[in-house]
């Protein structure tokens, strides 16, 4: 069967699993837990803490939903995401390790490297999917309750405001550079999955890899290691909203994701083409 | 390309110095199998004796640490999918998707093996008798319901060759017995070739025309079980008034010391000549001889004597 076939049975399994959905739940959840606390709280000390220009006197409301998708974004990117996509990703091959459907699969005349792909697929649209859920979930929440304008946004170097197509266009790009940045953490929980027939154990490692790699990172003696290390881009999608837009850098951050990503998959396939399935 | 496997007379499923080891540790050694077309083949051998470890060699699950495995006509290491195309199998407990249905889970591996008609999907389902819990979760399946769905599984596509370790582990006797019936028909009513593996002899003796016993992972003897039972006859037993004085008088004309003896009859090993001129030497000194009987002999007894043996021979071999 071709890894497209492969695909749609991965896609009709994973609907119908708990763990695909709670994290649109969890997101959705969270989307509702700002949204509210922007409508009934003290919204200039919310805002102000969200954008962490507390002393800053903004004349008129700058919440609204376009808003909402922007400061939902930094809330999610660092850990629900991840967490969530690892939860599904992580658990690809090990959790049908575990359950002994792996070896019921392999039993059929499956191409062991098709049936990967196909996994590893269904990782990239789940990852695209939850991403994109979260952006659309903000999107409308913010416009049911804040109706929309232009964004206002926050950097560590000033304010911009961007005008709702601009905003539109600024937030597209930043879900994108967060999705990417999630899929490399998707990766290498799924690389992990290779190795375990325990669906926790990619969670667990992918969690502790992301906070080691964190660490690393802020520590200058290991400067050197910094554009190796994953964690370095898991900020990447801020820049979407630099004036101007940086583009070179982008692409740099890009490709060092992908690179993960590419170099993810290609040593997963190396370990489960040649695996004993022993379960 | 795959047509002209049905004419030639090449085995189903050849197995050639097939050996796994993990670590320091040989689970199969060097075996040799081969099974024709049209057999159901009985892969005999204790618990931990290396069936499903070559049962996951067969099907490519496990790479073997050495030898090759044909499976009708192709070479598994070299084209897995290609030569599990017309193979049906279940290895160990089988394992479903517990989130999906019976029926769902028997439609979506059939799918992997090139597809079956939604007819053959019930059908299966029928012949292994779990239809009417099709299209509940597997979740809610006892082990015995999970054991039937994995032959049915095995069966949807229509297979060639079916393999199935252990298949009627966890049933209840009647569900054996069912199972047992089904797989006796699958050669004889659907023409397609059987390997199953037990670790109990009277299956085996049951179900299949051909047999392999293994041991340690070894292979202890292969053939036909008719033959290797013909080969291996048993005592004749002749129920007669006073046994021991029998057995004296038998040993004393014939030279034949007797297997045992007991209140009511003596055994010897003898054949069929010698069972006649011994009925007419007891009838002749006035034994009141009332029935002449030849033990049938069970795979039960060649097996034991074959594991004796072999512990005789690994014995010799310490020393
Ligand atoms: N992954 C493994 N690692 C080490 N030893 C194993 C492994 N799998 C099986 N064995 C050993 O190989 C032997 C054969 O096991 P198995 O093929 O399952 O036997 P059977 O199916 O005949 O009961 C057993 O002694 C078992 O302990
Ligand atoms: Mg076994």
């Amino acid at each position: 069967m071709s890894t497209f076939g492969l695909f749609g049975i991965e896609i009709f399994k994973q609907f119908r699993r708990l763990r695909t959905h709670i994290g649109t739940f969890g997101l959705l959840g969270i989307v509702l837990a700002v949204a509210i606390g922007l409508k009934y709280g003290d919204a200039s000390h919310f805002v102000g803490r969200l954008t962490r220009q507390p002393n800053f006197q903004i004349y008129g409301s700058p919440v609204n939903a376009l808003f909402l998708a922007r400061v939902v974004l930094p809330m999610t990117v660092f850990l629900f995401l991840p967490l969530f996509v690892s939860l599904v990703a992580g658990d690809q091959i090990s959790g049908e390790a575990a359950d002994g459907t792996l070896r019921t699969v392999l039993t059929r005349p499956v191409n062991r490297f098709a049936l990967l792909s196909a996994k590893f697929t269904l990782a990239i649209v789940y990852v695209g999917a939850l991403t994109a859920f979260l952006g659309v979930a903000a999107l409308t929440v913010g416009w049911a309750l804040f109706g929309v304008g232009g964004l206002v946004s926050f950097g560590w170097d000033g304010v911009s405001y961007f005008g709702i197509a601009e905003g539109v266009h600024r937030l597209t790009l930043s879900y994108g550079l967060a999705a990417v940045y999630v899929l490399a953490v998707a990766s290498v929980a799924f690389l992990v999955s290779t190795l375990s027939s325990n669906s926790l154990v990619p969670i667990g490692v992918t969690m502790a890899l992301m906070v080691m790699c964190g660490v690393l990172g802020q520590i200058p003696y290991f400067e050197s290691a910094k554009p190796y290390l994953f964690t370095t881009y898991s900020e990447l999608f801020l820049r979407a909203f630099d004036v101007p837009v940086d583009y070179p850098a982008l692409r740099h951050g890009v490709f060092a994701l992908l690179v993960y990503v590419v170099a993810c998959f290609c040593v997963s396939a190396l370990i489960f083409t040649r695996k004993d399935i022993l379960s | 390309m795959t047509a002209d496997l049905q004419t030639t007379d090449e085995p189903c499923l050849i197995a050639a110095g097939l050996s796994k080891r993990f670590g320091s540790f040989t689970a199969v050694d060097r075996l040799d199998l081969k099974v024709d077309r049209g057999q159901t083949f009985g892969f005999l051998g204790p618990n931990g004796a290396g069936k499903s470890t070559t049962i996951r060699m067969m099907l490519g699950l496990v790479s073997p640490s050495a030898g090759v495995v044909t499976l009708l006509g192709r070479d598994v290491a070299l084209e897995r999918t290609k030569a599990l195309k017309r193979v049906g199998a279940m290895v160990e407990i089988p394992a479903f998707y517990s989130y999906l249905t019976g029926r769902q889970n028997v439609r979506l591996f059939a799918r992997l093996s090139g597809g079956a008609s939604e007819d053959d999907v019930t059908q299966a389902l029928k012949l292994v008798g779990i239809l009417h819990r099709a299209d509940s979760k597997v979740r809610t399946y006892s082990h015995g319901m999970k054991q039937r769905l994995g032959i049915a599984s095995a069966l949807a596509p229509r297979p060639d060759l079916v393999i199935l370790d252990e298949p009627t582990n966890g049933l209840d006797p009647e569900g054996v017995r069912e199972v047992r019936d089904l797989i006796r028909d699958l050669g004889t009513r659907h023409g397609m070739t059987v390997f199953l593996s037990s670790h109990l002899l009277h299956e085996v003796e049951q179900v299949c025309s051909h047999v392999a016993v293994i041991a340690n992972g070894r292979l202890m003897v292969q053939g036909a079980v008719s033959q290797l039972l013909g080969n291996h006859f048993g005592p004749v037993e002749f129920e007669v008034d006073r046994p021991e004085e029998a057995a004296a008088l038998i040993q004393a004309t014939m030279g034949l010391a007797p297997h045992w003896t007991d209140d009511t009859r003596v055994a010897i090993h003898m054949d069929r000549a010698q069972a006649a001129e011994a009925n007419t030497i007891l009838v002749g000194k006035g034994f009141k001889v009332s029935a002449i009987e030849r033990r049938k002999q069970t795979l039960e007894d060649v097996y034991l004597q074959l594991v004796r043996d072999q512990a005789e021979v690994e014995a010799a071999e310490l020393q």
